[in-house]
C-alpha cells in the first residue's frame, strides 16, 4: 500500500503512556492532522514516525516496508520543526542544498533542484541570506523547501505556524494548502489549533491522553462528533443531558432537569431509560422572540454579551442546565441585548448531536 | 543618556579599578623591562636598552631545542585533547542523562586534584609503562590534564546549541558522522577553539609534570627556565618570559576575537 500505516504503536515513559495503542493510516497525497491539547501525545507520535522516538510496541509500515526500527536518516521523510531548525551557519541556498549534499548528488543537480525548491516557495531572491536575516514567515518557507527538495515519501510538520502572528498564519495556511496540492505528497500536520486543523486537513485525528479519540474529515468531526470531548474541542458546544423517555419516528424524546427535549437521529435511538448527552453548536441555537416557538425551548437569563461585527455572542444562564453559549448573526437580528434580561432559547430536533459521555 | 551602565561610575570606583588592573599587570611588565637589560645579571636596564638576550635566546642551541620541544608537545597534546574532549562533550550532551553528568564531572578531576599529586601518580605509572622522559609520556600527561579545559568550553557551547538542529540534520538524511561534521561542529566552533587555546597554553607552560616525568631527552621550555632560575640569574630568562607572555596574550586575544564573532 502506498502510504504510511501505523499499527498499535505504544510509547511509555516510566508509568506514563505518551502514545497508547494508536493505529491510523495515511494515503499518498492526503493531508492528515493530528490535533489535540498539549500532552495528548501528538508530537510523540510524530517523533515516532520521524524515527526520533522508538515505539515500545507496534509497527510502522511505509509503502509496504516496515520502518519501525529504521534510524531517522534512513526513512526519507521530510520534516518541518517547531521553530524551523534552520542551520544558522548556512545560507538559505546551503540549507536547502543540505539534504542533497549528504546524498552526494552532483553540483549541477543540486543547483537545479535547490532553485526549483526555492521557486516553489518564492524565495529565489533570498538564496544568499543567512537564516537570521529572514522574517519568521520566510524562515518557515526555507524549512519547507529544505524538507521537500529531496523528494521525501511524506512531509511531517510539527506546529510549524505556532510562532507566527495571526495574520501571517492565515496567509501561510493558504500557502501550505497550495503547496500540498502542488507536490501531491502525504502531509502529517501536528497542531493544537482546531481552526487550523479544520481549514487545512483532509482528515483530522483528535488525540487525547495518548489515544486517538476520533478521526474523520473536518465536516464529520464538526457536524457529527461521536464524543463530548471532540464536540467541545473542535468548535464549541453546549451540552444537555437526560434520559430517554419515548421513541418517535426518526428520533426520541428525552427528559432532563424537568424539561422534555426532542432529538432526531439517523441511527437507532438509544433504549428507553438510557442516559443521553446532546451537544449543541452555539450557532444552531436561536433566541426566540415573543410568540415564536421551537421544537426545543429553554428559558434563561442573559449574563454576558459580545458584539463581534458579524455576530452577537451571548452567554445565557439556563439554571440547572448551566451556561449556554449562543451566537446570533447580527444581520438577521434586531437583538438589543441587555444583561439580566429573560430569554427563551430554541433549537430544532435536528440541531443536536448525540455524543458519548466521557 | 548613558545606557551601558558604565557612565555613572564615580571617580573613586574608577581609580580603584585601575589600581587593581595595575596590581595585576605591572609585575608582568617588569619582565619586559628586565629582558632588555644591559647588565649581566637579572636587573633593570641602567645605561641603555639592549636586545642581546633576545639574540642569545634565539641563537642558543639548548633554548631553541626546548622551545621546539615544548611547541611539538603542546601542539600534539592540544590536537589530541581537542579531539577527545570534543567527542566526550558531544557524547555526554547527546546522552543527556545522569551517567553523562557523572562523566563530565569525572573529566574535571585533573584540574581539581593538585598537579603535584597527579604528577606523582603518573610518574609511578610511567615507570611501569617505560614512558618516562619520552615525548609520548609527556604528551599523554598533557592530554589528560588539558582535557578538562576542552570538555568545559565545548560543553558550554553545546548548552546553547538547539538539539533540533541535530534532529533536522538526521531527518534530512545525514548520517551521524555527517551531522557531527556539517552541523554540530560548525555551530560549536568557538567553544572548540577556546578549548584548544586553553589546552595549548596549559601544555606550553606546564612545569610540574615536566619536572617529574621528563629530564634529559625531553627538556621543555618551562623546565629549562626553572633550571635557569635555580642555577644562574641569566637575564635570558626574562627574554624567554617576555616571549611566552607575548604568545599567551596573542592566543587569548584570538580567543576573545572568535567569541565576539559568535555573538
Amino acid at each position: 500500500m502506498a502510504g504510511l500505516e501505523i499499527s498499535n504503536v505504544t510509547k511509555k515513559y516510566a508509568n506514563f503512556r505518551a502514545v497508547d495503542d494508536v493505529s491510523i493510516s495515511i494515503k499518498r497525497g492526503e493531508f492528515l492532522t493530528l490535533l489535540g491539547p498539549s500532552g495528548s501525545g501528538k508530537t510523540t507520535l510524530l517523533m515516532m514516525i520521524a524515527g526520533f522516538v522508538q515505539a515500545d510496541r507496534g509497527d510502522l509500515t511505509l509503502n509496504g516496508q516496515t520502518i519501525t526500527h529504521l534510524p531517522p536518516e534512513a526513512r526519507n521523510l521530510g520534516m518541518v520543526f517547531q521553530g524551523y531548525a534552520l542551520f544558522p551557519h548556512l545560507s538559505v541556498f546551503d540549507n536547502v542544498a543540505f539534504p542533497l549534499k549528504v546524498r552526494k548528488q552532483s553540483r549541477e543537480e543540486i543547483a537545479t533542484k535547490v532553485r526549483a525548491a526555492l521557486d516553489l516557495v518564492q524565495l529565489t531572491a533570498l538564496a544568499d541570506r543567512l537564516p537570521r536575516q529572514l522574517s519568521g514567515g520566510q524562515q518557515q518557507r526555507v524549512a519547507l523547501a529544505r524538507a521537500l527538495v529531496f523528494q521525501p515519501h511524506l512531509l511531517l510538520l510539527d506546529e510549524p505556524l505556532s510562532a507566527l502572528d495571526k495574520k501571517l498564519r492565515a496567509e501561510l495556511q493558504d500557502e501550505l494548502k497550495r503547496l500540498h496540492r502542488k507536490v501531491g505528497l502525504g502531509f502529517i500536520y501536528v497542531t493544537h489549533d482546531q481552526e487550523e486543523a479544520l481549514s487545512m486537513s483532509d482528515r483530522i485525528a483528535v488525540m487525547r491522553s495518548g489515544k486517538i479519540v476520533e478521526h474523520g474529515t473536518p465536516t464529520d468531526l464538526y457536524e457529527r462528533p461521536n464524543t463530548a470531548f471532540v464536540a467541545d474541542f473542535i468548535g464549541k458546544s453546549n451540552f444537555v443531558s437526560g434520559s430517554v423517555v419515548e421513541h418517535r419516528d426518526g428520533g426520541f424524546v428525552f427528559s432532563g432537569g424537568g424539561v422534555r427535549f426532542v432529538q432526531r437521529t439517523k441511527g437507532p435511538a438509544p433504549a428507553i431509560g438510557a442516559g443521553v448527552s446532546i451537544a449543541l453548536r452555539p450557532e444552531k441555537i436561536g433566541v426566540l422572540r415573543s410568540g415564536e416557538t421551537a421544537e426545543n425551548e429553554l428559558a434563561g437569563t442573559l449574563t454576558e454579551w459580545n458584539y463581534l461585527g458579524s455576530e452577537f455572542r451571548l452567554v445565557v444562564d439556563a439554571g440547572p442546565f448551566g451556561s449556554f453559549s449562543v451566537s446570533v448573526p447580527t444581520w438577521q437580528s434586531d437583538l438589543a441585548p441587555e444583561i439580566g434580561a429573560a430569554m427563551k432559547l430554541g433549537w430544532s430536533a435536528a440541531a443536536g448531536m448525540v455524543v458519548a459521555q466521557d | 543618556m548613558s545606557t551601558n551602565g558604565f557612565g555613572n561610575i564615580s571617580i573613586m570606583t574608577r581609580s580603584m579599578a585601575w589600581l587593581i588592573v595595575c596590581f595585576l599587570v605591572l609585575p608582568i611588565t617588569i619582565v619586559f623591562a628586565v629582558s632588555v637589560t644591559d647588565k649581566h645579571y637579572l636587573s633593570l636596564p641602567e645605561q641603555g636598552i639592549s636586545f642581546q638576550y633576545y639574540e642569545k635566546l634565539f641563537t642558543s642551541g639548548p633554548w631553541m631545542t626546548s622551545i621546539l620541544q615544548s611547541f611539538v608537545i603542546a601542539c600534539a597534546s592540544t590536537v589530541a585533547a581537542v579531539l577527545l574532549g570534543t567527542l566526550c562533550a558531544i557524547g555526554c550532551w547527546r546522552l543527556g542523562n545522569r551517567a553523562s553528568d557523572f562523566v563530565r564531572m569525572l573529566m574535571l578531576v585533573p584540574i581539581m586534584v593538585p598537579t603535584i599529586v597527579y604528577a606523582l601518580g603518573i610518574y609511578q605509572f610511567w615507570i611501569d609503562l617505560r614512558l618516562l622522559d619520552s615525548y609520548t609520556g609527556l604528551i599523554i600527561a598533557h592530554i589528560v590534564t588539558g582535557l578538562p579545559y576542552v570538555v568545559i568550553t565545548v560543553s558550554t557551547a553545546l548548552a546553547g546549541f538547539d538539539p533540533r538542529l541535530e534532529q533536522a540534520s538526521l531527518s534530512l538524511g545525514a548520517s551521524i558522522g555527517q551531522t557531527l561534521r556539517l552541523v554540530i561542529i560548525p555551530n560549536i566552533k568557538p567553544g572548540v577553539i577556546s578549548g584548544a587555546i586553553f589546552a595549548f597554553i596549559h601544555s606550553w607552560d606546564e612545569l610540574v609534570l615536566a619536572l617529574f616525568i621528563a629530564g634529559r631527552a625531553v627538556f621543555t621550555l618551562p623546565r629549562r627556565m626553572w633550571d635557569g632560575i635555580n642555577e644562574s640569574l641569566d637575564p635570558t630568562m626574562a627574554a624567554v618570559a617576555a616571549v611566552l607572555i607575548a604568545i599567551t596574550v596573542s592566543l587569548l586575544c584570538t580567543d576573545a576575537y572568535t567569541r565576539s564573532r559568535r555573538a
